[in-house]
């Protein structure tokens, strides 16, 4: 499936902004189901500096400065992505208690790169809370992957998508008492869970596809960014699964990147000199190849 | 004839560093000894009273400054120098280049591809779970693959003599500035002592160290700007950052006064941008760079980083270079030492055992009160457990959050210290002992600093020496084997100086505080003028028609410092004279306030000391003083005695403007600082008169004549009025008279000029604050004074308020214009973030 995306955020300030200085991550990587066909990015005012690096976990990463004084904001990334259908690892799985032990003495490059995944990081510590929930899901000699799949399952029956329970840092802790929260929560919980057990957990930064309602055309900037877990076995690899919707991640999904925690990957994140307060708004398109000639007409109108 | 050794007793199984163990004394000591006994006791004790007030007149500290409390520490040194032998401190030297050597190469390893990892050679989680790996400083490869410019390294000496290592500096390796001042004091102190024990120099050290920054820089083809990064004043060792900076001729700079453009790295000044080529840095690894590190940290320059890893700018030690100071990582570098440098391990290090590994925990816990238990990662300061000094309860829990989480700990062997003679109340007795060494990277190799920083303990029973927590200090003496070299840091030829008259290079910050020291001082200035005003008021039986004019007085000094008396105003203040003085007390002493005497003095004082290289050695004297005559006297004191005071305390403040202009040169700086001076000056004498006349009493001649005292302009009107006080004459003396150096029009002047002078900087031109200072000279230059003294219907000289009005804010937008032009770097910086995840409420987001 081919997909244009579009994903423009604005910055508004309360105060004039002197300088801004900004780390993206809102250019998908490319991945063995994922080209990138074309990216374009574009930052208003003209940036100063504006420079495209690969990251420590291979992610494309976008270092800019805003040096104008200015008092709005806006990042606009345009992309055409291909995705594939992912290979399936035909391998059976290690027990979910088998994993550590096996990472830690292994000097294989993916064992080494994922065994990183299983300590805290700045947002997601283990924690007592997280280890009772994950519990019940690690019957004895339960294959990894399994464990996480059951993971997803329950966190996606028992918990309530509320885009106004949480914010960026409610902890997990409070996630799980609540039991309320958006993709992120979700993720920073199930990834949470995961290294509660010893298991390497990611979180993954991108965007999912969305139905309209029946009968009904796409609006326009109604998707939004969004976020799901990789959890790790060293004889299958990766396996994506997104805890919000239930499902392992599919054609679907794009992604732009992971890292331990939102910190690796958050698309936008950046410090500046002035500003007072600040508010945020998102509006993201992502528009599949079957509708591309409906959403043209849409825009001429 | 060694008398001073005679009752010198060495402290029971501990290493003697001045005796064997049949008591003898060692020979490297014997030279100074006899030197010491030469001097005699109250010849030391008299030397050495003498060298105690040279320390605290340089203004020698450790440790912070940033409270009412006053925690700036005198630094504490003992007169006695540690004296090491050749042959041992070649040993010494040798271990230490070593260390340096493997450290670099593990770092240069660990920040590239990772062999130790993928070869299984360390436990990957060291690294990767540990938060001094800073993946972002990944691709910063450092010149000559030098992670380590300079290392400190903390030595002790076991109880068998052998010398161990206790703890690696890499990031911010502090302590060497402190070295070369002991050496300073000492030396000048006992000068035949120091000249006849041969002693190695420590110029060449430094002299290494700027050589090597030097060549680190990119731009090969031109002379490079080197600055010293430093936390600022509340970073424990701010002396030596500002001591190494006069020292090595580097400016000292904050993160604010630094800025990423492109890839580059810039010194904000007041003529532009100047490029900044090396940065010896003296802030942590997570300080440095709010994007790309520690977002929270208020302390770095945005995008340090990224400029790092372009190369356009050299940072030492590099970014990154933290990691080695990681605890758990010390029981594996002996078997890094084989494995890296193909090298058996010279000096040894402490003996540490990481519990992340299973046998080694089950060593630990096995036998768990010969150990010192300490944080494997430097997640946390200091936290280091006695096990043998616990309850039996605090034990157990121990033992227990060791077997829950194995890998935070580390073990360590509690090493008793050797000890070494000090000067304590006229004679010499053992003290604990620890040296600090330090190594620095040349072209080919690696130099280390003869001498070092030697610390020791006030406590008998001492196993761990911290500066921190109060220990001494004392200078390091390597005996030469040979004729020592002579090298000093002073220039030596006058035609390798450029002539240099601008002051190009003062930055944003360093103007920025200069024209708020001249705000305060003058704010403490007329608070101290009404102050007395009042004051005098309530203690003379002077004047025969009572004091009609105190409330009045007492209203507008609520207005000056924006405190009102609690319960109301004071309408009668003779015969509520315990309200009165409590409400005086609190707006002179109370610290708690945010802009009273104290509030005022305190905060002249503290700039006074961030600009102390950029004010003459007499202004520092005056502003030091400040705030001791402030403390002479007590609230409970009676009220003449406070008068006194206050009387006392506008002899600096009225010498502050005068000693500015006589022994600053005229420049940027010394602009900045008269200006705020003038600004303040202006803008309160409008609020003064505005209070006090706007409203007129029905009888007006006290207020008027009280009016004239606070402007100390009485004698200026007798001499030329020789009558009662009226308020035109007034009004002309205290705004119009541009002969009057206190009027409003004199001040106005003067902004004026500065304002002028300083769009002469390059690349500026004719701007609008200077058309506005313009403007409102004229303004107040033409305006008709006679035309305000009436009043309105209702009892108001509605003119007046509107006149006095419109200068305070003409002023005050001079005064933002001004900030926003030169001065808006000293801004802060805030964290921007996006979101993920549908539509949140915005303010949700910080």
């Amino acid at each position: 499936m081919i997909y244009r995306l579009s994903h423009k955020t604005i910055f508004e300030y309360s105060s004039p902004v002197t300088f801004v200085y900004n780390t993206l991550h809102l250019k998908p990587r490319p991945l063995p189901w994922q080209s990138v066909l074309s990216s374009r990015l574009t930052v208003l005012p003209e940036p100063a500096t504006l420079s495209e690096h690969i990251d420590y976990f291979g992610n494309v990463a976008t270092f800019c400065a805003v040096e104008d004084k200015h008092e709005q904001m806006q990042v606009l990334i345009e992309s055409e992505v291909e995705v594939r259908p992912r290979a399936i690892s035909s391998q059976s799985g290690l027990a979910w208690n088998e994993v550590l032990p096996k990472l830690q003495h292994s000097t294989l490059d993916a064992d080494l790169d994922a065994f990183q995944f299983c300590f805290d990081s700045a947002i997601v510590k283990r924690c007592k809370d997280a280890l009772d929930y994950a519990e019940p899901s690690c019957a004895n000699g339960r294959a990894a992957h399994d464990v996480a799949i059951d993971l997803m399952n329950r966190i996606h029956t028992e918990f309530t998508f509320d885009p106004v329970a949480t914010n960026v840092s409610t902890p997990v802790e409070e996630v799980l008492r609540t039991k309320r929260g958006v993709c992120q929560d979700f993720a920073h919980l199930m990834i949470c869970c995961l290294r509660s057990i010893g298991l390497p957990a990611r979180y993954n930064s991108g965007y999912i596809q969305t139905a309209p309602p029946p009968g009904k055309p796409r609006l326009q900037g109604a998707d939004a960014s969004h976020a799901w877990v990789g959890v790790y076995c060293p004889a299958n690899g990766w396996l994506d699964l997104d805890p919000t919707n239930n499902k392992p991640a599919d054609e679907q999904f794009i992604t732009i990147g992971w890292g331990r925690d939102y910190k690796d990957i958050s698309p936008v994140s950046g410090v500046m000199v002035g500003g007072g307060k600040h508010t945020v708004h998102a509006e993201v398109d992502m528009i599949p190849e079957t509708e591309f000639s409906q959403s043209q007409q849409q825009q001429q109108q | 004839m060694n008398d001073l050794t005679h009752s010198y007793k060495p402290i029971a199984g501990t290493y003697s560093e001045l005796m064997d163990t049949n008591g003898a004394v060692r020979p490297q000591w014997k030279p100074m000894l006899n030197q010491l006994n030469a001097y005699g006791t109250t010849n030391i004790s008299n030397r050495w009273s003498r060298a105690q007030r040279v320390i605290a007149q340089n203004g020698v500290t450790y440790s912070a400054f940033d409270d009412p409390k006053d925690t700036r520490r005198p630094w504490e040194l003992d007169p006695i120098p540690m004296i090491i032998s050749p042959d041992e401190w070649d040993f010494i030297s040798d271990g230490l280049i070593q260390r340096m050597h493997l450290l670099n190469t593990m770092l240069a390893d660990l920040y590239g591809d990772q062999q130790l990892l993928k070869s299984g050679t360390l436990p990957s989680e060291l690294v990767l779970a540990n938060s001094a790996f800073h993946r972002s400083c990944c691709p910063i490869n450092p010149v000559d693959n030098q992670y380590l410019t300079m290392l400190a390294v903390d030595l002790a000496r076991a109880p068998n003599g052998a010398w161990r290592v206790v703890k690696d500096r890499t990031q911010t390796p502090s302590g060497a500035g402190y070295a070369l001042e002991n050496r300073l004091v000492v030396s000048r102190t006992f000068p035949t002592m120091f000249r006849d024990s041969n002693v190695e120099r420590l110029a060449g050290f430094f002299a290494a160290l700027r050589d090597r920054l030097t060549e680190l820089s990119p731009r090969k083809n031109q002379s490079p700007r080197i600055v010293i990064l430093t936390p600022g004043m509340q970073s424990e060792s701010y002396f030596e950052h500002a001591y190494l900076s006069r020292y090595l001729g580097f400016p000292l700079v904050q993160g604010n006064d630094l800025t990423v453009r492109g890839n580059q790295v810039f010194l904000k000044t007041l003529g532009g941008l100047r490029q900044v080529d090396v940065i010896l840095r003296r802030q942590n690894d997570s300080d440095c760079d709010p994007l790309e590190l520690n977002p929270a940290s208020i302390l770095g320059v945005p995008g340090l980083v990224q400029a790092a890893a372009s190369g356009e700018v050299v940072i030492a030690n590099a970014l990154g270079s933290g990691l080695a100071e990681t605890p758990a990582l010390l029981p594996f570098y002996p078997m890094l030492c084989r494995r890296l440098l193909n090298e058996e391990p010279k000096l040894f290090t402490v003996p540490t055992l990481w519990c992340g590994q299973e046998s080694e925990m089950n060593q630990v816990l096995k036998n768990l009160d010969r150990w010192v238990i300490k944080r494997a990662f430097q997640d946390s300061h200091d936290h280091t457990l006695f096990p043998q000094r616990m309850l039996p309860e605090e034990r157990e829990q121990l033992i227990h959050d060791i077997k829950d989480d194995p890998r935070r700990y580390i073990a360590q062997e509690n090493t008793a210290l050797s000890a070494s003679p000090c000067w304590v109340d006229g004679q010499l007795v053992p003290r604990h002992s620890m040296l600090r060494a330090f190594v620095v990277a040349t072209r080919d190799g690696w130099k280390v600093m003869p001498g070092g920083l030697a610390r020791t303990s006030s406590k008998t029973d001492s196993t761990v020496v911290s500066m921190d927590r109060g220990g001494g200090s004392k200078d390091a003496w390597i005996p030469a084997r040979g004729e020592v070299s002579r090298l000093s840091l002073l220039p030596k030829d006058g035609n390798e100086i450029k002539l240099s008259r601008g002051e190009d290079n003062l930055s944003s910050r360093v103007a920025d505080n200069l024209f708020w020291l001249g705000r305060y001082v003058q704010r403490a200035e007329l608070q101290t003028r009404m102050l007395r005003t009042i004051l005098r008021r309530l203690t003379e039986e002077t004047i025969p028609d009572g004091t009609p004019e105190l409330p009045e007085l007492l209203k507008t000094l609520s207005v000056m410092t924006n405190q009102k008396p609690v319960d109301g105003p004071i309408l009668d203040p003779i015969q509520e004279m315990d309200r009165t003085q409590r409400y005086l007390c609190n707006v002179i002493f109370n610290h708690d306030l945010s802009s009273n005497l104290h509030h005022a003095l305190g905060n002249a004082g503290r700039i006074g000391a961030l600009v102390r290289d950029r004010v003459s050695m007499d202004t520092w004297r005056i502003l030091d003083r400040l705030d001791r005559e402030l403390h002479s006297v007590s609230p409970d004191d009676e009220l003449t005695d406070i008068h006194d005071m206050l009387d006392d305390l506008l002899v600096p403040l009225s010498a502050f403007s005068g000693l500015g202009f006589e022994s600053m040169t005229h420049g940027y700086g010394w602009r900045f600082m008269d200006m705020g001076f003038r600004m303040e000056r202006a803008v309160m004498n409008a609020l003064i008169l505005s209070e006090l006349l706007v409203q007129p009493q029905a009888y007006e001649a006290p207020v008027l004549d009280a009016m004239l005292e606070i402007g100390s302009s009485s004698i200026t009107y007798r001499t030329r009025y020789q009558s009662n006080v009226a308020i035109y004459p007034l009004l002309d003396l205290l705004i119009a008279d541009q002969s009057n150096p206190r009027s409003i029009a004199f001040q106005l002047e003067l902004i004026n000029e500065h304002i002028r002078e300083l769009s002469n900087l390059p690349r500026l031109g004719q701007l609008p604050e200077q058309i506005k200072a313009t403007e409102l000279v004229h303004f107040v230059e033409g305006f008709d004074l006679s035309l305000v003294t009436a009043v309105n219907a209702q009892g108001r000289r509605d003119k007046l308020e509107s006149f006095l009005n419109t200068i305070v804010e003409r002023v005050e937008s001079l005064s933002v214009l001004i900030t926003e032009r030169y001065l808006s770097h000293a801004q802060s910086t805030q964290s921007l973030t996006s979101l993920t995840g549908g539509d949140r409420h915005p303010e949700e987001f910080r």
